[in-house]
């Protein structure tokens, strides 16, 4: 088994998908619990990507490849997974993309590490209005909601939704993330965020530095 | 050593304003000037495309509004820029002299990205037209070198600098997404620039390794705009030696485009002798990391945006006087 799990990490960490999902097939006919695999094989080959990601042996590519495969791995597991998935949350966050901004790269990233390190992520995809966010906010509860931008024309969009939690009282209710490639931490601050994160790596550290989880 | 800027500006797309932003540049000493970019770069470009029916919009995205089998058939757009015209004109009636007039467009690999195949399934990039590479290689390339043309033979900018950003997103260190190859890449930068004066391959971000080798493989492609400021790992990229090699030049980011605060001489003068250190008389141009359309978030009106950016520039082109290279 051992040697199939490791086949799997590579399999990820390569980006190879047809590699990745025959592993998990014969992992799952062996009778491999899906739950071993995720955190024997599929957790720590993306902590492997990202420790490269960090250590700039991996870009961008690598890193969404690996993200996809892991992503169609666990959509193969999850009618495997019966009601455990979801147990050992760590935290809810919600995410989206501002409105008048389409772009997804950057907040999908985000949500699958967030996926990966054990965080509930509530997506609400691209475009999202203000009202959408609060609407999201007041029925989810999330500790932590997550707003990407990826134009400078819509980062602004940010400081709305922010003001809008204001002007609703829900502001001291969640936490506040921002990112995006025009976005910095000057701008987090100017608008009042609680915090900002430059890659989807960073998000992880912030969200558990922010919840005091580990 | 000269100074030019990436293009864009936080003001709203107004006749006056073009006039008005690009007088500041002149008057400030800016050797490259762009023409001013008001207007959202991708917008410019694909609009164009909606109006003949290739694209449609739909849920403020572009879609491709075409069969895919078509490609060798489908029309040109007509090409203009009324902000380009209007620095072409300005520039004839005032006999304005500068090194030459910068003409920025959004390169074919940045606009694909932003098209989606179908509006049934759309998972951002991965549903882009860059998975379609002819639709990227044969058709976006055509459309890309009629601007060039349209800048370069028409309108007389013999600068001319395609806009990439997206190439260090798709681009990695050992991949590239949708199975582009180096030379796939490369050879399509060149059928868009071959012909022009000066050419030049702006990408923002941090550069990924494949990247370099993507750009220094190019054979029209002289001039390598990119952050050194915000991302001053970018002083690792390219070797001096490599540079003259491939007989390539730098522009060098040397002021923030993201952040507000004016940076003050001496600092940018301190970024811009590391960059000398690193590439010598390779770095031919300095400027600002990319486009100042995002500073207008930082103020309450456009104008205090504008102020900004226009001191960003006045300190880059006194960093130039005080160097004397």
């Amino acid at each position: 088994m051992e040697d199939l799990i490791n086949k799997l990490k590579v399999a990820i960490i390569e980006g190879d998908e047809e590699e990745a999902l025959k592993v998990t097939k014969e992992l799952l006919e062996r009778g491999i619990d899906p739950k071993l695999i995720i955190e024997r094989a599929l957790e720590p080959a993306m902590k492997i990507v990202g420790e490269k990601f960090e250590r700039e042996e991996y870009f961008i590519p690598e890193v969404m490849l690996a993200a996809e495969v892991f992503k169609k791995v666990m959509e193969f597991l999850k009618p495997h997974l019966g009601q455990e998935v979801g147990e050992k949350s760590k935290g809810r966050v919600v995410i989206g993309t501002v409105r008048g901004d389409i772009h997804e790269l950057g907040k999908n990233l985000v949500a699958t590490m967030l996926s990966v390190a054990g965080f509930e992520v509530i997506d609400l995809g691209v475009d999202v209005s203000p009202e959408k966010f609060i609407e999201a906010v007041e029925k989810y509860r999330p500790d932590v909601l997550g707003l990407s931008a990826l134009m400078t024309t819509t980062m602004i969009e940010q400081k709305v939704v922010i003001e809008e939690l204001k002007r609703r009282g829900l502001r001291d209710k969640v936490k506040v993330i921002v990112g995006g490639a025009p976005v910095t931490e000057e701008w987090a601050r100017e608008i009042g965020a609680d915090g900002y994160a430059a890659n989807a790596y960073e998000a992880v550290r912030l969200v558990k530095k922010l919840l005091g989880v580990e | 050593m000269y100074t030019t800027h990436v293009g864009s500006f936080p003001l709203d797309f107004t006749r006056d304003n073009v006039l008005r932003v690009f007088h500041d540049m002149i008057n400030i000493g800016i050797d490259y000037p762009p023409y001013p970019q008001l207007r959202n770069f991708i917008k410019i470009f694909l609009d164009p495309l909606v109006d003949i029916h290739v694209l449609k919009l739909v849920n403020s995205k572009y879609v491709i509004n075409i069969s895919l089998s078509e490609l060798k058939n489908l029309p040109l757009p007509a090409v203009r820029l009324e902000e380009a015209e209007i620095v072409a004109s300005i520039v004839k009636k005032e006999r304005i002299c500068v090194e030459a007039i910068r003409g920025c467009v959004t390169g074919p690999f940045t606009l694909a990205s932003e098209i989606q195949i179908s509006e049934r399934e759309t998972r951002g990039l991965f549903t882009s037209a860059l998975s379609s590479k002819d639709f990227v290689l044969k058709y976006m390339t055509r459309i890309v070198r009629e601007f060039v043309t349209y800048l370069h033979d028409v309108l007389g900018f013999k600068f001319i600098v395609i806009d990439e950003p997206v190439l260090s997103v798709i681009v990695g260190s050992r991949r590239i997404l949708f199975d582009y190859t180096i030379e796939e890449i490369s050879k399509c930068l060149d059928e868009v620039l071959q012909g022009v004066e000066l050419a030049g391959v702006h990408v923002c971000g941090r550069v990924p390794p494949l990247l370099k080798d993507v750009l220094l493989s190019t054979r029209y492609v002289k001039v390598l705009d990119h952050e050194f400021k915000d991302n001053p790992k970018n002083l690792t990229v390219y070797t001096k030696d490599e540079l003259e090699k491939y007989d390539k030049f730098i522009s060098f980011g040397c002021v923030s485009s993201r952040k507000p605060v004016i940076e003050s001489v001496e600092e940018i003068m301190d970024v811009v002798k590391r960059g000398i250190d690193t590439f010598g008389s390779r770095l031919l141009m300095i400027k600002p990391d990319c486009g100042f359309r995002g500073l207008a978030g930082f103020f309450e009106n456009k104008e205090k945006a504008y102020e900004v950016a226009i001191e960003k520039l006045r300190r880059i082109v006194e960093v130039k006087r005080r160097l004397h290279v």
